[in-house]
């Protein structure tokens, strides 16, 4: 009965963190979209490090944002390589939007409480699923 | 009993993702609102890819806040097909708000926060419903 109740849980965790993931790459598409298409959006601050072509930037929002909505429909298999893709990606997701901070930082501080979302429910809940 | 215990919660959480659809769609449908009847409430950001006229994204808005409502009201039913359509829904939700954020960032910020809420409430809490039948 105590088992079957921590594997319930788990899973739930898991889908939660698949849709969280399909979510953080729609954002990290649009954030990526909105740079490629040079949009006035984003500020040109100071000189820093990361302040790469906004177009370079552009493409890299994009692209991570394509491999973590895969990964996302990947974790919805609860397997143990999804999760830990999954695991990986949201913190390279979170890594990338604090790199970001200059040029739009509430875009970048949804995006990385969302990712710290994704890593708190596969790690916290995740491995229970191996139970079911 | 342990059962009985996991359904009551259950149901609380599900009651729980429903009332927050229903303030989600008022917060939507009020965002809309705002826009449609006054074009000049929102700062036009600068130039970007989603920018339509503030009154196209009012009328977004206020669609998706009525059909946010009436799904956060079926979802009181707590059947299989609502949960779902209502994770589907705060997903649509959260991700239109992240196009819209330049216009309000902080309404755009409140709006994903509580549509993140109801995802976690249908999947981590929702499946336990079924323990009821």
């Amino acid at each position: 009965m105590e088992q079957r109740e921590t594997s319930g849980w788990a899973i739930g965790w898991t889908y939660f963190a698949g849709f969280m993931m399909i979510v953080i790459g729609a954002f990290h598409a649009i954030a990526g979209l909105s740079a490629i298409l040079n949009d006035d959006l984003f500020v040109l601050g100071k000189e820093y490090v990361f302040k790469f072509d906004i177009t370079t930037w552009g493409w890299i929002h994009l692209l991570l944002g394509i491999v973590i909505v895969l990964a996302g429909f990947g974790v919805f298999s609860g397997a143990v390589w999804a999760r830990t893709v999954g695991v990986i990606l949201a913190m390279i997701s979170a890594i990338a939007a604090f790199a970001w901070i200059p040029w739009y930082p509430i875009w970048s501080i949804v995006m990385i409480a969302v990712a710290i979302s994704v890593i708190w429910a596969l790690t916290a809940h995740g491995r229970d699923v191996t139970r079911v | 009993m342990s059962q009985h215990r996991t359904s009551g919660w259950a149901i609380g959480w599900t009651y729980f993702a429903a009332f927050m659809m229903v303030l989600i769609g008022a917060f939507h449908a009020l965002a809309g609102v705002f826009a449609v009847i006054d074009d000049a409430f929102y700062d036009t950001p600068g130039e970007y890819f989603l920018q339509f006229d503030a009154s196209t994204w009012g009328w977004i808005h206020l669609i998706l806040g009525v059909v946010v409502v009436l799904a956060g009201f079926a979802l009181f039913s707590g059947a299989v097909w609502a949960r779902t359509v209502g994770v589907v829904m705060a997903m649509i939700s959260a991700i239109v708000a992240f196009a819209w954020l330049p216009w309000h960032p902080v309404m755009a910020v409140i709006l994903i926060a509580v549509a993140v809420s109801v995802i976690w409430a249908l999947t981590a809490h929702g499946r336990d419903v079924t323990g009821l039948e």
